[in-house]
Formats: structure tokens, sequence, C-alpha cells
């Protein structure tokens, strides 16, 4: 198991590499020079040569790919040219903020696919099953860009419920800064309305993303569940006495659960470029946000951080599902040692 | 009387009527006998038997009557066949490794049954577990109680099964092909096993078979069943000495006939049986029968006592030309 595990983790080394390796190719390809850009149009040409050798950005490109990558063994992501600090001052800035959104809504999409899903699989093709199927649906057809204005019309501009931009309400103070997480920073300063604050400005973009998942995760999850309800041991369970609940939570779903989660690992990685896309629609402070700002100025070394840091997000969420399947089914186990 | 079962017809709705699978049966299983239930796949013998325990298919229309310690099951709600599940009317299946929960622990499954009759809880249902798999003679039961059911054998299974059926205490076992799935040896100990348990236990066994060896085995009265009718039914012994319906006759040639040369599994009865909707007018077996005449192809032949047995047939086998005038 052990084993197996640390070859999992060398593979997800591996890919972060390549994924290196491709977007500095990919980001030196686009003709455009951002020193230029930097130091503006009435720039003189020796201003604009002095911030290239600043960065470095004058010397070949193999020189400029060994030396970034030397770095980033370092675990160093290279300067911004537009903060004009470290890539990796700036993500401790910004990361907090698109994992708070990021795992605020991995959460709320959990417990609705799970719960519709279960609800529609108590009656397959009945009406409950069919209407949720239309709505989860209708919620994924919708663009996401569409959808997160259409939701900020409905309750920003029309009903004045929830706030849009930013992470929290510009007026008041936020909470000492402990873990970035404002969830957290507003529970441990124990102020129920920076709380609140907080929530609220999650509400809209959360929902964004979770909607537009949820007809996909609804659907497997469903599926799952109704595949298992068919096997034999839910008659024998049925056999002996159990009743439809007992039958559904201890049985069906323990091994619905090993699909499901295969079909949530998916979804997490749609996830992670849900959440950029949202961040920039949003106005949200995460990495999404600034690598967008970074990239429309030709800032590069940003843009290749968030895919590494993106990457890794979807190689750990990976090697977390390896070590849950044992657990959640014991034949799994055999194989993985 | 613990069991009797009147004119139960089991169909299936399909768009232009009903398809029916098993055909108004009737049959009565006397209190610690041993019930077998014979038949070619496809005869409704599963249905039959399941249905018994309110099982049979969500999608299946039922009617006649089930009457079990009279008291009707029939159509009866599932909340309150679920109380007699179990506790009063055991099962077993065909396939133990798919009817055992692959995710959960043996002994977890077999303390459930007593869990979910409030019989036992917790630790003392566990231990009572462990204790019915020392009764079906599990070696090291205690170790097979934690064990999951891919890591024991198919012979361990079944008996993991049986005593999950009998560890609340049921009078009635229903037995579907509890010994198809296994190896010749095994299946010996496992009809040992059962006929054990059912005189400590004082069980009424009804038997899913269809195999005719498992019926000289045990056997105290049959039901032979052909395409969800009742062909003959009553006294093992009498139906075997002397089957008096072809289609016995031919269900017992063949099993001879394969005794005698295992190899060469040689079938005496011509064709196959008639799916699902595919029944044939008159009497269900005509096609193949090789007695049949005119009248069996328009006429259905009603049940008939003919001796220890009653029989559903136009010319028995043996018959003499009065009971042929009769007909
Ligand atoms: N859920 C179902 N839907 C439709 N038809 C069914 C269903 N279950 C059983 N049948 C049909 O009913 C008939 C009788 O089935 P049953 O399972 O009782 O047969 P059996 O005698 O037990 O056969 P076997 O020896 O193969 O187990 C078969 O023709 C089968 O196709
Ligand atoms: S009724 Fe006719 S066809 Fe049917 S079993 Fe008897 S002889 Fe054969
Ligand atoms: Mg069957």
């Amino acid at each position: 198991m052990v084993n197996f595990l640390l070859k999992r983790f060398a593979w997800g080394i591996l890919v972060l590499l390549l994924v290196a390796v491709i977007t500095f190719f990919l980001s030196r390809v686009v003709p455009a020079d951002p020193a230029a850009f930097l130091a503006g149009q009435n720039a003189s040409e020796a201003t604009v040569q002095k911030i290239r050798a600043e960065y470095g950005l004058d010397r070949p490109l193999t020189e400029q790919f060994v030396s970034y990558m030397v770095g980033l063994s370092k675990g160093d992501l290279g300067q911004s040219i537009r903060t004009r600090r470290s890539v990796s001052t700036d993500l401790a800035q910004y990361l907090p903020a698109t994992l708070e959104l990021l795992l605020v809504s991995f959460t709320i999409y959990l417990i609705a696919s799970f719960s519709l899903a279960v609800t529609a699989a108590r009656h397959p093709g009945g009406f409950v099953d069919g209407a949720i199927r239309l709505l989860t649906m209708v919620g994924t057809g919708i663009p996401v860009f569409w959808l997160g204005m259409a939701l900020q019309f409905m309750f920003f501009y029309k009903l004045h419920w929830l706030p849009i931009g930013a992470r929290f309400p510009i007026r008041e103070t936020a909470p000492p800064v402990v873990t970035g997480f404002l969830i957290i920073d507003s529970m441990l300063a124990g102020s129920p309305s920076a709380l609140l604050g907080t929530l609220k400005h999650l509400a809209l973009p959360a929902l964004t993303i979770v909607i537009n998942l949820l007809a996909v995760g609804t659907r497997l999850s469903r599926a799952a569940l109704i595949q298992e309800q068919s096997r034999l041991y839910v008659r024998t369970a049925r056999g002996k006495g159990l009743g439809p609940r007992v039958i559904l939570y201890k049985h069906v779903l323990r091994n619905a659960l090993s699909p499901i989660l295969t079909a949530t690992t998916m979804q997490f990685g749609y996830m992670i470029s849900w959440v950029i896309l949202v961040e920039v629609i949003f106005d949200w402070p995460g990495i999404g946000l600034y690598a967008y700002q970074s990239f429309q100025v030709f800032d590069y070394s940003p843009v290749i951080a968030l895919a590494i840091v993106s990457t890794a997000g979807f190689v750990l969420i990976n090697l977390l599902m390896d070590i849950l399947y044992p657990i959640i089914d014991p034949r799994v186990q055999s194989v993985g040692s | 009387m613990i069991l009797s079962v009147r004119d139960l017809s089991i169909g299936f709705r399909r768009i232009g009527g009903d398809l029916p699978a098993v055909d108004k049966i009737s049959f009565d299983v006397r209190e610690g006998e041993t019930f077998v239930i014979i038949g070619e796949s496809g005869s409704g013998k599963s249905l039959t038997g399941m249905s018994i325990a309110g099982l049979q298919p969500a999608t299946s229309v039922t009617s006649g009557s089930i009457r079990f310690k009279e008291r009707e099951l029939l159509n009866r709600p599932d909340a309150e066949l679920r109380r007699m599940r179990g506790r009063e009317i055991g099962l077993i299946y065909q396939d133990p490794l798919g009817s055992l929960n692959p995710v959960w622990p043996v002994g977890d499954q077999i303390a459930e049954a007593l869990r979910a009759h409030g019989l036992a809880s917790g630790a003392a249902a566990a231990r009572r577990a462990v204790e019915m798999l020392d009764r079906v003679r599990i070696p090291d039961p205690a170790r097979v109680a934690t064990a999951y059911p891919h890591e024991i054998s198919g012979g361990m299974r079944q008996r993991a099964m049986i005593a999950m059926a009998l560890i609340a205490g049921p009078s009635l076992l229903i037995a579907d092909e509890p010994t198809t799935a296994l190896d010749v040896t095994i299946k010996a100990q496992m009809l040992e096993l059962l006929a054990e348990l059912q005189r400590e236990m004082a069980l009424t066994i009804i038997l899913i078979t269809h195999d005719m060896g498992v019926v000289a085995e045990v056997a105290d009265r049959i039901l032979v069943m052909y395409a969800g009718r009742v062909a003959e039914i009553g006294d093992a012994d009498a139906i075997m000495r002397t089957p008096s319906h072809p289609y016995t006759a031919a269900l017992m040639t063949s099993a001879m006939i394969s005794e005698a040369e295992p190899k060469q599994q040689l079938n005496a009865i011509v064709g196959v049986a008639p799916g699902l909707g595919s029944f044939p007018d008159g009497c269900h077996f005509h096609p193949r029968c090789p007695l049949a005449q005119d009248d069996c192809r328009s006429f259905v032949p009603p049940l008939r006592r003919l001796g220890d047995v009653a029989l559903a047939c136009h010319h028995p086998v043996g018959s003499d030309t009065a009971l042929m005038a009769e007909a």
C-alpha cells in the first residue's frame, strides 16, 4: 500500500514537472513583450531594456528555462513583473481566498448532489426524479459566465440580498488575518457579523460553481445508487427483515461510494477550473483573478504558477482518493498492495 | 399445514396484457417436511419461492392466496412482511457471493438479522453471530465473522448465508437452489447440514432445485413445475418410483442418463422449455411431450388425484384405457 502510494506520488511530481515545462514554453510562444507593456507607451528603449535585463527576459530562451527550472526546484516560482513581488508572496496572499471558495463550493456540491441523487434514486423514472433531472440540466446548460451575471443581476441589483465583488464588506473591518480563511478568521475573532458578511460574499460565486456542476454530479451518483439497488445483496438484506432506510444507508450507499468517489474526483478537477473563471466574473481576489490580471499584461510567472498550483490540487485530490478507495471497498486492498 | 398456496399467479405487465409467469398454482407445505420444487430454468420456481416472503420483483403483479400459519401474506404491505422475514421465514439463495454485501464483514451481516428484529444488539448480537457460524459447522468461526465475503470459500459463504437465515429462529426456510453454485462434495455436505439443522431446529424447508439428485436425497414431497404450472405434486417416493406425468418421467430419465454417464450430458427431453409470453395453448408441455394427443393441444389438463399424487395430464404414463376414456 505504502509502495503504491509512493509510486503515485512520484507520478504526481512528474505530472507537475510536465505542466511546468509546457506552460513555460507556451507562455514564451506568445509574441508579446511584457517589459514594453510594463514600461508604458512613452518609455524610452533604454527603460524597456533595463526592465528586460532586470527580469532576465533578454537572455536566450533555454537559459531562461534552465534558470526557471532551477528556481522551481528550490520552490521559487519567479517574480511578477506587474506586482513587483515574488510570485510565492503573491500566492500566499491570494491562495486562501481561492481555497476558501473552492472548499465551500465543494462542500455544498457534495451535500446537494448527494441528497438530490438519493431523492431521485428512490423512484427512478418518477416525477421527482424527472424534476431533479430537468432542473440540474438547466443549471448545467447555462454557460458559467452568463449564470454568474444572471445571479448577480437577481440577487444584487434587483433583490439587494447578496453582495458581489471582494470577499468582505468594504465598509467593515475584516478580522485579523490568522489563516487567511475568512470563515475561520471570523470565528477566531469571535465575530458573528464578520462571519455573516463572509458567508454572504461567498454565496453567489459558490452557487455559480455548484449549479454548474450539479447535473453531472447528481446523475452519476444517482446512476451508481440505482445500479447498486438492483444487486442481489439488497434482496438478502430485505430477506432478513431490514427496512428501506438501513438498506439504503448501510448497504446500498456504502457500495455506491466507490463510483461516486471516482465521479467526484473528476468533478473536483472541473471545479478547479470553474473557480478560476468565477473569480474573474465575481472579482474574487484569489489566484485565478491574480493570474488573469497578470496574463493581461503578459506577466508569465503567475500564470505558470497557477497552472502548477491547480495541477498540484488535482494530483493531491487523486492521491487522497487512492487512500480512500481501500477504506471504502475492502476488495480494493489486495489490488493496491 | 404451515403454508397453503392457492391459485397463485405472478405476471409481468406488458402493453397489450399481462404475461403470466406463474399460472394459478396451488400447493400445501406440511410442518417439518422438506418440500422440493423442481423444474427447468424459467418454470417459475424462484418467483413462487420468493413471493412467499414477499420478495417477488417489484414489477410483478400477483393474485391468489398465500397463507402462512393461518395468516394471509400475499399483497400485504411490505412493512408488515418485513417483520416476518428472517424472524419467521428465512431465505438462502443460489449465488452466495452476490447475495452477501461485499463491503461488510460476514459476522456483521449475520448479526444484522438479530438487530433487525430487536432480538439482540451490539456485542451480544456479534457474539451470537459467531455462535451461529459454529452451529453451521464453520471451523474458526470468530475469524470468519470478521472476514469479508471475498475472503472465504464458496462453501463457507453458503454456510454463512444459512447462519444468517436461521439466526433469528424462523420456522420455515426457503432455499432457492442453495447448492447449484457449489461443487459435488460441498453440495453433499450442504444437504447434510440442512438435514441436521432441520432436525435440531424443527424447520420446515422449501427447497428449490433443478437437480433430480437433490430430490432423491432430501425430498419428503415434491412439486414438479413446468412453464408456470403444476405438472405433478405429491409424495416424493411415489413420484420417484413411478412418475405418472410425462414431464416428470422425462426429467427422471435424463437424470438417470447423466448419472450413468456424467460426461455425456444427454437430454432425454427434446426441445427447450417455452419462455415468458410464448406458452402454447392447452397443456404447456405438449410440443415436447411424446404422449401428446389432439386434446392436449386445446385443453388445459386439470390437476387430478391419482393415488398418492396429483397431476395435470390428459394421458398419464402407463394410464389404462379406462382413464383415457374418462378424460
Ligand atoms: N423481474 C422480472 N421481469 C420480467 N420477467 C421475469 C422477472 N423475473 C423472472 N421473470 C421471468 O419469469 C419466469 C420465471 O422466472 P423464475 O426466476 O421463477 O424461474 P426459475 O424457475 O427460478 O428458473 P431458474 O432455474 O433459471 O432459476 C422466467 O421466464 C423469467 O424470465
Ligand atoms: S396433457 Fe398431453 S401433452 Fe400434456 S403432459 Fe399429458 S400427455 Fe403430454
Ligand atoms: Mg430460480
